[in-house]
């Protein structure tokens, strides 16, 4: 500049130019100096919206992963509102990400849950609630060894002296359960005589070398120990048949169901068939025994009458505290009565987790009794119990499994292909009712009992269908009684957040009321409330808003409007205001605060709205703002359109508080 | 672009549009209700002043039969009105100059799996489905074209079922969910099926909350009248006979719906949960006779209102359950499939075939523009397999009815049996489909070219 041919400006004039140009731009920035600059209102760019729903959700869901790359500013970064603008197409992203992460979401009966993967059809659902359990069972510690580990740091400590704290302590620092350890404790070291495999164990045990100097020895003594139990175990558990009968297909749900249920019962219990009586007494214990001699030994009960009663006694003992198994975390497919095998159940993809092991319906089968009673403290069963509502519940499995159920034996089984049982469709939505399962109980058994069924497959129909109804009948109540409506916080909302009322927290000592509208027995919540109100303590707060959060109650527990609560009791919106009026509704409740308290109403409708406009408490200068509110509502009877022109002309509003800094004094 | 990248860039079902401002469209509007009208000669109901420059919407439905056909009688030759059309194909008897008999068509990846849920959850996708607990398939084809023309309409796609899904394994070790899904709208989801006609009903017309205690008809009168007045005295009469048309719908699903509330307000009187309800107080039809046809009822005013474009409708699930005493059977579907050789499986064919023809046949009763919805439609009619006793599906049974705005030649046998493997796949007839409706792939499922002679 300028171009090479044209007339060249003079190397003065050029520097005068350059000097200026300079001088200008200094000028500029020192006048501005302190200038924010624009800030502007923005969008989340990508991955601040990632973690924004992440953090929301607590699952890394990445919705934005589906949007465009965001542009980046000029020095390169993809975080300033010049750059995130906002399109229409984007927008429809943003609606697609939205329902993206909704379809994550699980409903639970205490609320919203987000799952690690999206969950959409009934089968992501199972997964969800399946998952959490077979979590849940997979850190309990099952592993004896680790128990006999545990019990021998205990005998160094000195075991008994001071058995609680030093339980916990050592239960705590080798990873097992408190509850199982104090009873593999008290087995291993207790007086007490034993016979069979626990004199054996406590022998093992006992012969486990002292101090820390060999520790190694210490656990494969524990790991012997280990598996003499699992070897001697299965010798000892109960087999039970298939159920059968001709017309009704062996995988039939009845049938299944109750040979899970025998083998559930039987996981601490001794299988007295598997013992032999010897010859002669007493069974010695010869040298070099081999384990399956051993084994063969331990089985073989003495003769004499007394021994035998010892040892059969030491071998329940045994079977008592080593189960057959803790829990069953996956079946294989029981069907027509194939033996489940060993290598069957090794290949992952052949068993299904917590299957109740149908040919083709889907069913889950709870069998963790040994886990649960011995291993599990008292907030551990609760929570493993919740898990299992929450399958059912999440994944509406009793009522699926029923209608699996009748899908199979209708089109599958052809044992419900008779007239009589037309009545019953797998797609009906009612199939799940008490009556049509009723129903369907009498004509199949009738059924059953007309082709001869023995009375333990009668048994097995009748227990069945009671099960499926009463595990239905709870989820369903579960759904109706999820929640209620609470006239207490709502009353205190509306003095709280409407009138601006402050009122003291409950005392520590308040009696509760019951969790949902069904528990309530014959009275109403309104009527409960009322008893309430008689106890002293809580009258005096109570009498000021009950009554306002009983004129909503019209409103259900979502908002909807309704007649009758979840109880099905008639809505009582008819309450004695504070005014000593009895009022009815919303209307009631509006009249009430036109008439006392309508100056409260707009005084804190004022200072929430100002507070909201300036994005920050307020503070005592504000009133003179507030003042100049209520005196524009009165002009205008109220309207929102005034009152938030007043807000927005307002000098705080307008203005920011500081002073301006010179450059040269920031440069100071 | 491929139908992968479709799936990932879109993978929302049932979009709702409710900008308001994209419609190019004359509609009836009302509080949560957007109805578009049929054609008439005083109205450019298309959007512009000159009405014959844009074309009537093309519409897919996919109607499902499980398990096969009656191999002996899925028979047709010639053409047009002088076709000959087997026993199973004797309800397209009034239909036969639009419809297409193709047959010999096969899905690679539905062979060699094993029977049933592998056959069946990728007969639209073309995709091989995964074993074991986790479901992993593919896009189907009605969902690639419901995320391209989906945005046009209230419902991107509509997805419907007879026959509740079943879920479970199968002892191939495919999950029973791709028994009952054939609509899906990733790698991983099927779409959500719809078995209750109420339930699709309000879906179609956001008919949700307070709104549902008003007439969707009620609700559009005000604009209905107002248009009325614009329009000629033979326009008035059609637009009469439509509004009648939608209102008989609303009125069969409503029956449905009070009944079934009936039956949930009477247990809440007695203050203890709905157990204790007889049907029909539950809210589906009594007899699968009428939920087909109710549901069939539906998809053709979805059409008609163009409220959707895309259906799938499910007659009955893969190993089916489902019985036809009134055919005078008494095993369930699949069973009788076993014996599909029979005149009762024989009769359960046409019973099915009728619901396809009852579709199309009340399609064209509805006039567009100068033609009616069928002839801008395609009712396809598919099976899983051929032979239910043999479990083949190395060809299946398709029947297409009418000619998609004019883009499908009718009236023809097409057998693509003996034209080799590479010529006669399942997924090169869809993508002919998906080209028609505006969605060019490359390749889809195990095809990289449209289907030849189509």
């Amino acid at each position: 500049m300028p171009p090479p041919d044209a007339v060249q400006p003079t190397r003065e004039a050029r520097a005068e130019l350059l000097d200026w140009s300079r001088f200008l731009r200094e000028y500029e920035a020192k006048r501005n100096a302190g200038d924010p600059g624009p800030v502007l209102a923005r969008r989340l760019n990508g991955a601040e919206y990632n973690h924004t729903i992440r953090d929301l959700t607590g699952v890394d869901i990445r919705p934005a992963r589906h949007f465009p790359v965001d542009p980046a500013n000029q020095e390169g970064f993809d975080n300033s509102g010049e750059s995130l603008t906002m399109t229409p197409g984007l927008l429809m992203k943003y609606f697609d990400a939205a329902r993206m992460v909704s379809e994550y979401l699980v409903l639970k009966p205490d609320g919203l849950d987000f799952a690690p993967h999206p969950v959409v059809v009934d089968t992501d659902r199972d997964k969800y609630g399946v998952r959490r359990i077979v979590d849940f069972y997979e850190v309990q510690n099952t592993d004896y060894s680790d128990y006999f580990y545990a019990a021998w740091r205990l005998r160094q400590l000195g075991g008994s002296d001071n058995p609680p704290t030093a339980l916990g302590a050592v239960a705590e620092d080798v990873g097992v359960s408190q509850k199982y350890l104090g009873t593999v404790w008290s087995l291993l070291s207790g007086s007490q005589h034993h016979d069979g495999p626990i004199a054996t164990l406590r022998s093992m045990w006992l012969a486990l070398p002292d101090g820390n100097d060999r520790l190694d020895q210490v656990r494969s003594g524990c790991e012997e120990m280990s598996a003499f139990v699992e070897r001697l175990r299965p010798r000892l558990s109960h087999s039970f048949d298939h159920l059968s009968h001709a017309g009704i297909n062996n995988g039939t749900q009845p049938f299944v169901l109750w040979r899970n249920r025998q083998y559930a019962a039987q996981r601490r219990s001794l299988n007295r068939d598997a013992l032999h009586v010897a010859q002669s007494n007493p069974v010695v214990e010869p040298d070099g025994e081999t384990d399956d001699d051993e084994m063969e030994r331990l089985l073989t009960i003495p003769a004499d009458q007394e021994v035998q009663s010892r040892h059969v006694a030491a071998l329940r003992e045994f079977c008592d505290i080593f189960p057959d198994a803790f829990f069953v975390k996956s079946r294989g497919r029981d069907y027509k009565g194939l033996e489940k095998q060993g290598a069957q159940l090794a290949d992952e993809a052949a068993v299904r987790l917590l299957s109740a092991g149908f040919h083709s319906q889907m069913g889950f089968f709870r069998d963790d009794a040994p886990l649960y009673d011995p291993m599990l403290d008292a907030s551990e069963q609760r929570r493993l119990d919740t898990l299992w509502h929450d399958l059912d519940f999440v994944a509406d499995v009793s009522r699926r499994q029923h209608q699996g159920y009748i899908w199979y034996e209708r089109g599958e089984s052809r044992f419900l292909t008779d007239p009589e049982f037309d009545f019953a469709r797998g797609e009906d939505e009612d199939i799940t009712s008490e009556s049509k399962i009723k129903r369907l109980a009498d004509v199949y058994l009738a059924k059953a009992q007309r082709t001869g069924a023995s009375d333990q497959v009668l048994e097995a129909i009748r227990q069945h269908f009671l099960q499926v109804s009463s595990k239905i009948r709870r989820i369903e109540l579960a759904r109706l009684s999820a929640e209620r409506t609470s006239p207490v916080q709502r009353g205190y909302w509306v003095v709280r957040q409407l009138l601006g009322e402050r009122i003291p927290p409950p005392p520590p000592d308040v009696p509760e009321l019951p969790q949902d509208e069904s528990k309530l027995g014959e009275l109403s919540l309104v009527r409960i409330l009322a008893v309430h109100r008689e106890h002293q303590n809580c009258a005096g707060c109570h009498n000021r808003f009950d009554a306002l959060g009983v004129a909503l109650e019209e409103f259900g527990p979502i908002g909807e409007f309704r007649e009758v609560d979840l109880g099905g009791r008639n809505i009582e919106a008819r309450a004695q205001m504070p005014d000593g009026i009895e009022r009815y509704g919303v209307a009631g409740l509006q009249s009430y605060i036109r008439e006392h308290r309508q100056q409260e109403f707009v005084d804190n409708a004022c200072r929430k709205l100002l507070s909201y406009a300036l994005g920050r408490t307020l503070i005592v200068a504000d009133d003179v703002a507030l003042e100049a509110m209520r005196r524009q509502p009165e002009r205008s009877n109220h309207g929102m359109v005034d009152l938030i022109e007043t807000v927005v002309t307002s000098p705080p509003f307008l203005n920011q508080r500081g002073r301006s800094y010179r450059y040269e004094e920031l440069a100071e | 672009m491929n139908a992968t990248d479709i799936g990932n860039g879109n993978i929302m079902n049932q979009r709702t549009r409710r900008d308001g401002q994209t419609s190019r469209r004359t509609l009836l509007r009302g509080v949560g209700v957007a109805m578009t009208l049929p054609w008439m000669e005083s109205l450019p109901v298309w959007g512009s002043d000159d009405s014959q420059s844009v074309a009537a919407p093309k519409r897919i439905a996919t109607l499902f039969m499980a398990n096969g056909i009656n191999p002996l009688h899925w028979t047709a030759q010639g053409s047009g009105s002088e076709m000959q059309l087997g026993k199973c194909l004797e309800p397209f008897e009034p239909l036969k100059a639009k419809i297409n008999v193709i047959s010999g068509l096969y899905n690679q990846a539905s062979l060699g799996v094993g029977i049933h849920p592998g056959q069946t959850g990728n007969l639209l996708s073309g995709v091989s489905l995964k074993k074991g607990s986790e479901l992993g398939g593919g896009i189907s084809m009605d969902q690639v074209i419901a995320n391209h023309v989906g945005q046009e309409t209230i419902q991107s796609s509509l997805v419907l079922g007879c026959e509740q899904p079943v879920t479970g394994y199968h002892e191939t070790n495919f999950s029973m969910a791709y028994s009952s899904h054939i609509s899906w709208q990733n790698e991983t989801s099927p779409v959500p099926m719809e078995t209750y006609p109420a339930l699709a009903f309000d879906s179609l017309f956001e008919n949700h909350g307070s709104a549902r205690n008003r007439s969707i008809i009620d609700r559009i009168q005000e604009d209905a009248r107002g248009l009325s007045r614009r329009l000629s005295s033979s326009d008035q009469a059609k637009l009469d006979e439509y509004i009648a048309s939608v209102r008989e719908v609303e009125l069969r699903t409503e029956r449905m719906r009070k009944a079934s509330q009936k039956a949930i307000d009477n247990a809440k009187d007695r203050g203890r949960p709905l157990f204790t309800m007889d049907r029909p107080d539950n809210g589906l039809p009594e007899d699968i006779r009428e939920h087909m046809r109710l549901m069939c009822d539906i998809i053709a005013m979805a059409f008609q209102t163009d409220n959707t474009r895309i259906t799938t409708l499910m007659l009955n699930n893969d190993i089916s359950g489902l019985i036809y005493p009134f055919l005078g059977i008494r095993y369930g579907h699949h069973g009788a499939s076993h014996r599909d050789q029979s005149d009762e499986y024989l009769r359960i064919v046409q019973y099915h075939c009728s619901q396809a023809a009852y579709l199309a046949d009340k399609l064209q009763s509805m006039p567009e523009g100068d033609s009616n919805v069928l002839d801008n439609s395609l009712v396809m009619f598919i099976s899983n397999m051929w032979s239910g006793s043999k479990h083949e599906s190395s060809r299946v049974p398709v029947v297409q009815i009418g000619s998609l705005g004019g883009s499908l030649e009718t009236g023809r046998v097409l057998d693509y049996t003996d034209k080799g493997d590479d010529n006669r796949r399942l997924c090169s007839m869809y993508l002919s489909i998906m080209e028609r409706m505006g969605v060019k792939l490359d390749r889809f499922g195990d095809a990289d070219t449209p289907l030849a002679d189509l």
